[in-house]
């Protein structure tokens, strides 16, 4: 299962970490908790999603869990996915297996970002594929620390590798 | 916001570019080439409909909702062309094909379109 393994007690500087349970519910681990209702906060604003916060962040919570659910599916073909926030919505980054391009994936990402957009109107987001590379190579298209982590086990520090 | 001519002539100058450059080893140069043609096609196809976007977000979503088959090429365009630009492996000639063939499909699509949309306007 793409479920993600956490060491207890490691200090929290890249990506807030989830754990994806098999009810369909999505956890944070404890002490990334802080962290992730301030990113809930900010991605919430970068939606726009300004009147109820709260109910927000349950849609995104599901947004978080259907997208892991995507990529659990896959896993031959992707090894990490990462959501980010900034103007005008989310952007998520699925980190594939193959060092190239995956042009074969490119269809299974427009079909998903489709169900996406239908399902979590309020979760604007476009979807990107980013071939498997070093970490510096990563972590030029987003910054960890602004980042969730929605399935792999791979982090974008070296130290996580 | 330019007119649906001024796209045009954009979308015909990066063509030319890329005739010019097609060739070259600079791979990289040729997807990122493609992929602002394809913006010029895409505005070209909205300002028909006296639509615009303002930014590759904004474009993205007004293709998603309301031209999502002329997404599926479009979507791999920016995306390839925003890999290419910050990865650091060189972009192989087989790939390019696969960004001429994604253009192709996108301007078949786009033509029909304004077609439509000239038509009926």
């Amino acid at each position: 299962m793409g479920g993600l393994k956490h060491a207890a007690g490691r200090q929290s500087t890249g990506p807030v970490r989830l754990i994806f349970g098999s009810a369909q519910k999505v956890e944070v681990i404890a002490e990334d908790k802080h962290r992730f209702y301030m990113s809930v906060s900010e991605a919430a604003q970068a939606c726009k999603a300004f009147s109820n916060a709260a109910l927000w962040a349950d849609e995104f919570k599901d947004f978080l869990v259907d997208l892991h659910k995507w990529c659990s599916d896959r896993p031959e073909r992707v090894e990490s996915c990462f959501v980010t926030w900034g103007e005008g919505g989310l952007t998520v980054y699925v980190i594939t297996k193959s060092e190239d391009y995956d042009f074969g994936l490119d269809d299974e990402l427009h079909e998903l970002d489709l169900h996406m957009a239908a399902v979590y109107p309020d979760c604007p987001a476009e979807i990107l594929q980013i071939p498997s590379g070093s970490h510096d190579e990563l972590n030029s298209f987003f910054s960890p620390e602004r980042s969730v982590q929605a399935y792999g086990d791979k982090g974008t520090t070296p130290e996580e590798s | 916001m330019g007119t649906r001519e001024q796209h045009r002539k954009k979308a015909d100058r990066n063509q030319a570019f890329i005739d010019e450059i097609r060739d070259s080893k600079f791979t990289e140069w040729i997807a990122i080439a493609v992929f602002y043609k394809a913006v010029h096609v895409i505005e070209e196809m909205l300002a028909v409909s006296g639509s615009h976007a303002t930014s590759h977000r904004q474009r993205q979503a007004i293709l998603k909702a309301k031209y999502p088959e002329i997404l599926r090429p479009f979507r791999t365009l920016y995306n390839f062309a925003l890999v290419s630009r910050y990865q650091f492996r060189p972009v192989k000639t087989a790939q390019v094909e696969m960004l001429f063939h994604a253009l192709e499909r996108l301007e078949q699509l786009a033509k029909l379109e304004i077609e439509e949309g000239s038509y009926s306007g």
